[in-house]
């Protein structure tokens, strides 16, 4: 990046900009103010909307600032007679066909063609002729589509192309007769709802949200995704207790992920209003019997005495704590403190797939945000299906290599989506990803490595040959994939790599929201894990308090486990397989009812805040925790405050020393945590535990040909279709599609279960 | 109907009356390929050089000097360099092309040949409109003999150069006859232009450098190899030099192609005389020069007043060469049906890329439509003439301009047949106001 | 002061005053004999809310929310929903229509705003304005009391013709 400043003058007052400036960002950046449709930063230039003409000095014409790169001396003019008649012009020509139903329009109050009307449109309409007509007609059961009400800015198709990599969407036709839709049926994506997001009218509409509200009656709340990983910023709108929609349109909200969100951030928030919530804390008398539904006194009461009874009994070690990757920081500090200072465990853990313990132990450089992931000079993909899994990261890694010139390097046992963009793609055998990382690190073990691995040396010596061919940013990522000495192993490479000019960060693939700030709390370091504390149920471990569920991941095998235990107590929103034995179950509040922090992937720290009251009588994770600490006799002096919580979490958390909610108020600047960097150490010991490991590999394990399917891990099949009731009459000659969408009971219970069942993954800390 | 040359020697057209002139044979007896042979001894420079001499200006409209076009390719660009020969030839009054490649495919291939030597081009393609699927026939005939002849492929006439050439047919898309919607038809994407900067002779066809060619521009090429820049320039003007074909249509006594050389004097004797006057002795009405997209040029403008048929010439005059479809109008045609027709043509042609364009030629046509149906208003003219000015210099690429001159120049030229269409509403209001 | 003077002074007030009163028993009478009698109400008199309906019959009403967003205070509570039947199928003229439209006269303040807002010509203010009820909760109107179909216009009212000069009643006095 150069920045070589040149002077350019616009409208009689000049500015020193960075060489290569867009004109337009320079216009609107010194408080000219530009109108514009089809331009989009970071997306490819369109200049068709015409809206953005300026004047330039020794050009003829005049010129559209979005495609101008600001040259030395160029003397721009805004503001004239001329230009304010073009882009009058230009309103008048995008309002002709434009019907004028901004009542019915779910539009209507955030269309930026309503707002530039009211900038730059004629006070009386000129254009008397009869309007073309379209049919209205829906693209999928979540994109209402009105083709009349667009203005062909093709932003979603450049969106549904460049973020998504997925082109399902497109212009067809010509002329005026242009519209935008599929090639032919339905769409056929992710319905990542994108499109919806940056159409600048009403063309491409929520189905789910259509006609439901209006944006001026939503109470619009800044909050954190609670779908995966990436944590990214979304605003939910809420009315009257209920959430309505999730949007990330730059007018609410400008976090780390833009306008950008998938299919489970924008369509799967309806579980928070669902009507099978728990309601009231129950209670479980007698084993074997009925849930009970009780008073919050009761529940706790209740609760105290037998885990009072459960330590006298068999002492304090035989009762666990087991926390959540998906709750708040909050929830999972309250939760350590209570097993710490109240029980006096250490049996705690947290619920997640796989730790990132070792990781994070021998952690050899700083995490990566998505803003370093975009401008990336290369990219080691190990394991994982960022596309599938953190959508965010997928779309980073994409825009990277296509809008970047990014080298991506994927290791994989199957070939996802991304080799497709990918430099280099090494397809491995499955379960294979250690000998992968293992080779990375040292080319020693080439041979061994390419062997069981089942590619050729020399690709993994070009992929090593990438790395250290690399100026500028390396990022590796990694999925859960990797053993634990692989983690390690992989967390000190650049240790051995880095130089002046080539930097690594780390971008880990968690799978759930809060999976990093669960490890950071402390609470995956406690003497058990997930699945091994099941395992100790009703011998060791007598009693168990759990937060959220366990995974079906964890309950395999042993799905009688919780069935042994003398007490269970169960905080959740939604009756599951966990809280079937349950002895006393608390009704938890979603993450659109609290107040709180997620930590993403990037080591950012998020806020959480509440859009709507609890629904029913629950009450936010902490505060349970809290209030059956105070009833067992215990005050944790949270004064009823999140931010209290937070303060005394980041005291004594050292990554997050120092932080405030104040600090993390401005979604536009995330707060970083501070991973300590651990120093160079000798690794023989994991390499040899490694090499060990690697030589007992299948030799003969057959590879995983062929690209899953667009949203194989996003959503599963499911009956989102019957959200919208009257599906098949707005089908526009269609055929009824296949139920492409989950509803929002199931989007839970997939997430936490992941399909990737049919082979042997190593499931890494677990 | 008359194909030939008048004032001076046929260059172009010179063997398209011939008996089998499509043919191989017929072509190397009438000196084919020689240019080529000539060209090939040459340095790629040296032919470049000989065609800026030249002073060869694109013939498919806008009239870019060729030589200038060819020196913007990078030479030392790592890329595979392209020639694309547009052959779309959709502007309404223009056919020459159509003859050329139906009646001498081997001119083109040769000076396809020439150019892709000159650039240093292993690839070149020739792309057709769709409804000249008969003539990529005739093409891929004169192709494959070439090929056996040694002319197209590896080691062309015994030298190192080798070059394909391919032909490719659109599916009938007036846009794909601008360079950069044409190259992305080539690609296999939607049919609408690209932006500019970078132009085609940098990143065109694959992001490669690419030079687009009329078939009447890359005809050309053979003779100044054979004959020198310099003669070929001496044909025509100092600014334009050679011949230059004219597609007659319209009301005049003997349509046809007809190859002048450039500067020709002047427009009144080319149509009473060489096309022998206006059918039926009726009055000369208007006639535009160049195709449907240029002005509209009044008999006023051109009865005594000496217009030079040439690029300054017919500037001069109020019009343009464009690409030199000259069609004639007399007394009988009513000026406000002519242009809602070609009005018609644009929104029917518009890609839909840019919003001037595209909501503009709809707006103006149901705007005629509706002052075709007897309920225009007085103010309609202003309308037309205002929604003009906002496509025009507004639009992404030229159809814009070419929608919005011939309405601007029809109504300021011949406003008598616009009001007649008005009056109906004009009486109305005048009576109403009266009562 | 001698008692004769009061007297007379008194007897000239009586007269006076009462003079006037006799004055007026042959004129004509302003008094409205309510609810024996219709009111007369002004063409722009605003009473209850009347939602309108096309020449069809469907719903004028698209659930815009102008009105409530109009609203002053906030007195207007609606609920949209989806109709994508076709269109001679549907409640209202287009496919979004008001499933639910309640108006809150413990609230209203008969301000007009909503009716300046819609766009649609929806929402008027009628004539009705005997709205007293015995519980309050019965002040909350929904859709049926208040569509013109459905409203039951009082017959204790008569709207003055336009040309009818209503106001001058109270400017004579």
């Amino acid at each position: 990046m150069s920045s070589e400043s040149i002077k350019v003058t616009i409208n009689g007052s000049d500015y020193q900009v960075e060489k290569g400036a867009r004109l337009i960002d320079v216009c609107r950046s010194n408080g000219h103010a530009v109108p514009s449709f089809c331009y989009y930063s970071d997306l490819a230039l369109q200049a068709s909307c015409r809206t953005c003409l300026v004047r330039i000095e020794k050009m003829p014409k005049l010129q559209t600032s979005c495609t101008i790169t600001c040259t030395d001396g160029m003397i721009v003019t805004t503001e004239s007679d001329e230009i304010e008649k073009a882009r009058r012009g230009m309103v008048e020509f995008l309002l002709a066909n434009h019907p004028l139903d901004c009542p019915v329009c779910d539009r209507g109050g955030e269309c930026e063609l309503q707002e530039m009307v009211f900038d730059w449109g004629g006070l009386e309409e000129r254009f008397r002729e009869r309007k073309n007509y379209a049919p209205e007609k829906y693209l999928s059961p979540v994109v209402a589509n009105d083709p009349q009400r667009c203005i062909l800015c093709k932003r979603c198709t450049r969106v549904c192309d460049e973020w998504m990599g997925e082109d399902a969407i497109e212009a067809g036709g010509r002329g005026v007769n242009t519209v935008i839709g599929t090639y032919g049926g339905w769409l056929n994506c992710s319905q990542c709802g994108n499109c919806i997001e940056v159409c600048p009218t009403g063309t491409l509409l929520d189905g789910t949200y259509r006609h439901q509200a209006r944006p001026w009656e939503l109470e619009q709340t800044i909050t954190t995704c609670t779908f995966c990983s990436d944590g990214c910023q979304m605003s939910l709108g809420s009315r009257g207790g209920e959430v309505m929609r999730a949007v990330a349109r730059d007018r609410y909200v400008n976090g780390i992920n833009g306008e950008f969100l998938c299919i489970k951030g924008r369509f799967a928030h309806p579980f928070v209003n669902h009507e099978e919530r728990l309601r009231t804390p129950m209670i479980r008398y007698r084993k074997g019997g009925k849930l009970i539904p009780a008073t919050w006194d009761q529940a706790l009461e209740f609760a105290a005495n037998k885990l009072r009874e459960t330590a006298d009994a068999h002492g304090a070690e035989a009762i666990g704590v087991v926390g959540s990757p998906r709750i708040t920081n909050e929830a999972n500090y309250a939760l350590l403190k209570f097993a710490n200072e109240v029980v006096g465990t250490s049996n705690y853990t947290a619920t997640d797939r796989f730790s990132l313990a070792p990781f994070f132990e021998s952690l050899g450089a700083g995490l990566a945000t998505h803003r370093d992931i975009r401008f990336a000079k290369t990219i080691v993909l190990v394991g994982g299906e960022p596309e599938e899994l953190q959508p965010l990261t997928g779309k980073q890694i994409r825009q990277a290599v296509r809008n970047g010139g990014a080298k991506l390097i994927v290791i994989n046992s199957r070939a996802i989506r991304l080799q497709q963009q990918a430099a280099q793609f090494i397809h491995i055998r499955p379960g294979a990803e250690d000998a992968a990382v293992l080779a990375l690190a040292d080319e020693r073990f080439d041979e061994l490595a390419a062997k069981k691995l089942g590619v050729d040396a020399s690709e993994l010596s070009t992929a090593r040959g990438t790395v250290l061919d690399t100026e500028g940013n390396c990022i590796i990522m990694f999925g859960g994939e990797l053993s634990p000495a692989a983690q390690s192993l992989l967390a000190q490479i650049p240790h051995a790599a880095s130089t002046d000019k080539r930097r690594f960060l780390f971008h880990p693939l968690p799978l759930y929201n809060n999976s990093v700030g669960a490890h950071d709390i402390g609470l995956m370091g406690g003497a058990h894990t997930a699945s091994s504390l099941l395992g100790a149920a009703g011998a060791e471990i007598r009693a168990l308090y759990v937060a959220g569920s366990f995974l079906p991941d964890h309950l395999r095998g042993q799905e009688e486990a919780l069935s042994k235990l003398d007490l269970l107590i169960v905080q959740e929103l939604f009756e599951t397989e966990t809280t079937r034995y349950a002895d006393v179950v608390l009704p938890a509040a979603s993450f659109a009812e609290t107040d709180g922090t997620f930590t993403n992937n990037d080591g950012l720290v998020q806020r959480v805040r509440a859009s709507i009251p609890p629904a029913h009588q629950s009450k936010p994770d902490w505060m349970i925790t809290a209030a059956l600490a105070q009833t067992l006799g215990m005050d944790f002096n949270f004064q009823m405050s999140a931010s209290t919580v937070f303060r005394e979490l980041a005291e004594r958390t050292t990554a997050y020393n120092g932080m405030r909610y104040p600090l993390l108020k401005d979604e536009t600047k995330p707060v970083q945590a501070k991973h300590a960097i651990a120093p160079r150490r000798d690794l023989a010991d994991e390499i040899e535990a490694l090499r060990l490991s690697i030589e007992s590999l299948d030799e003969t394990a057959e590879k995983i040909m062929g690209t899953p399917p667009v949203g194989h891990e996003l959503f599963k099949p499911g009956e989102l279709t019957g959200k919208v009731p009257q599906f098949h009459l707005l089908a526009a000659g269609n055929p009824k599609p296949p139920d492409v969408l989950i509803s929002p009971l199931y989007q839970i219970t997939i997430d936490a279960g992941l399909r990737r069942t049919d082979e042997a993954v190593a499931v890494a800390g677990d | 109907m008359f194909i030939g040359a008048l004032g001076c020697e046929p260059l172009q057209l010179a063997r398209v009356n011939l008996e089998n002139s499509t043919s191989l044979d017929v072509y190397r007896r009438n000196g084919g390929y020689e240019a080529l042979r000539k060209a090939l001894g040459m340095s790629p420079d040296d032919v470049i050089a000989e065609v800026k001499k030249s002073a060869l200006r694109g013939r498919g409209g806008a009239g870019f000097p060729t030589g200038m076009k060819w020196g913007f390719v990078p030479k030392d660009s790592p890329k595979p360099k392209y020639v694309v020969c547009n052959a779309d030839e959709s502007e309404p009054g223009s056919f020459k092309d159509r003859y050329l490649m139906e009646r001498d495919p081997h001119m083109l291939i040769e000076g396809m040949l020439i150019a892709a030597h000159a650039l240093g081009s292993k690839t070149c393609y020739i792309y057709t409109r769709g409804e000249y699927r008969y003539l990529i026939e005739i093409m891929d005939r004169a192709l494959v003999e070439a090929r056996n002849a040694n002319l197209v492929g590896e080691k062309i006439l015994g030298t190192d150069f080798a070059c394909e050439v391919h032909t490719h047919t659109g599916a009938g898309a007036y846009i794909c006859g601008e360079e950069t919607a044409l190259l992305n038809s080539l690609e296999g994407l939607r049919g609408h232009p690209r932006m500019k900067p970078p132009f085609p002779a940098v990143a065109g066809l694959y992001s490669c450098p690419t030079v687009v060619n009329n078939v009447e521009t890359l005809t050309a090429v053979p003779d100044i190899i054979k004959m020198g820049g310099e003669a070929y320039q001496k044909l025509g003007t100092e600014k334009s030099g050679g011949t230059k074909l004219w597609s007659v249509s319209g009301h005049v006594n003997r349509p046809g192609v007809y190859e002048l050389p450039m500067g020709y004097d002047d427009m009144e004797k080319f149509i009473m005389e060489d096309c022998q006057g206006i059918t039926k002795n009726r009055k000369l009405k208007a006639v535009i020069p160049g195709g449907s997209s240029v002005y509209i040029m009044p008999a006023s403008d051109i009865l005594g007043k000496d217009v030079k048929m040439d690029y300054e010439g017919l500037v001069a005059a109020g019009s343009m060469v464009g690409s030199g479809g000259f069609i004639v109008m007399d007394e009988t045609v009513d000026i406000f049906e002519s242009t809602k027709n070609l009005t018609e043509f644009y929104k029917h042609e518009s890609c839909g890329w840019c919003t001037p364009c595209r909501e503009g030629t709809d707006w103006l046509v149901k705007v005629f439509k509706r002052i075709a149906k007897g309920e225009g208003q007085p103010e309609d003219a202003q309308l037309l003439l205002d929604l003009c000015d906002n496509i025009e210099g507004k639009s992404f690429c030229p159809l814009g301009d070419a929608a919005a001159w011939p309405i601007q120049s029809a109504i300021k030229k011949f406003p008598e047949d616009f009001k007649r269409h008005l009056a109906p509403m004009v009486e109305a209001r005048e009576a109403i106001a009266a009562d | 002061m001698s008692i004769i003077s009061d007297i007379i002074d008194s007897t000239k007030a009586i007269i006076k005053g009462m003079s006037i009163t006799l004055a007026q028993i042959p004129k004509e009478k302003w008094t409205v004999q309510y609810p024996d009698d219709p009111v007369t109400l002004q063409p722009r008199y605003r009473g209850q809310h009347l939602l309108h309906v096309d020449e069809l019959g469907r719903e004028k009403c698209v659930a815009c929310f102008l009105c409530a967003a109009a609203c002053p205070s906030d007195c207007i509570y609606i609920i949209a929903d989806d109709d994508p039947r076709p269109e001679e199928e549907r409640i209202g003229v287009d496919e979004r229509y008001a499933k639910i439209y309640n108006i809150d006269y413990g609230r209203c303040i008969f301000c007009g705003y909503c009716v300046e807002a819609c766009p649609k010509d929806a929402i008027t203010h009628g004539y009705n304005f005997e709205l007293s009820v015995y519980t309050r909760a019965d002040l909350l109107k929904t859709k049926d009391d208040l569509l013109i179909t459905k409203q039951k216009q009082s017959p204790n009212y008569r709207v003055a013709f336009s040309d009818e000069d209503v106001d001058s009643e109270y400017k004579e006095i």
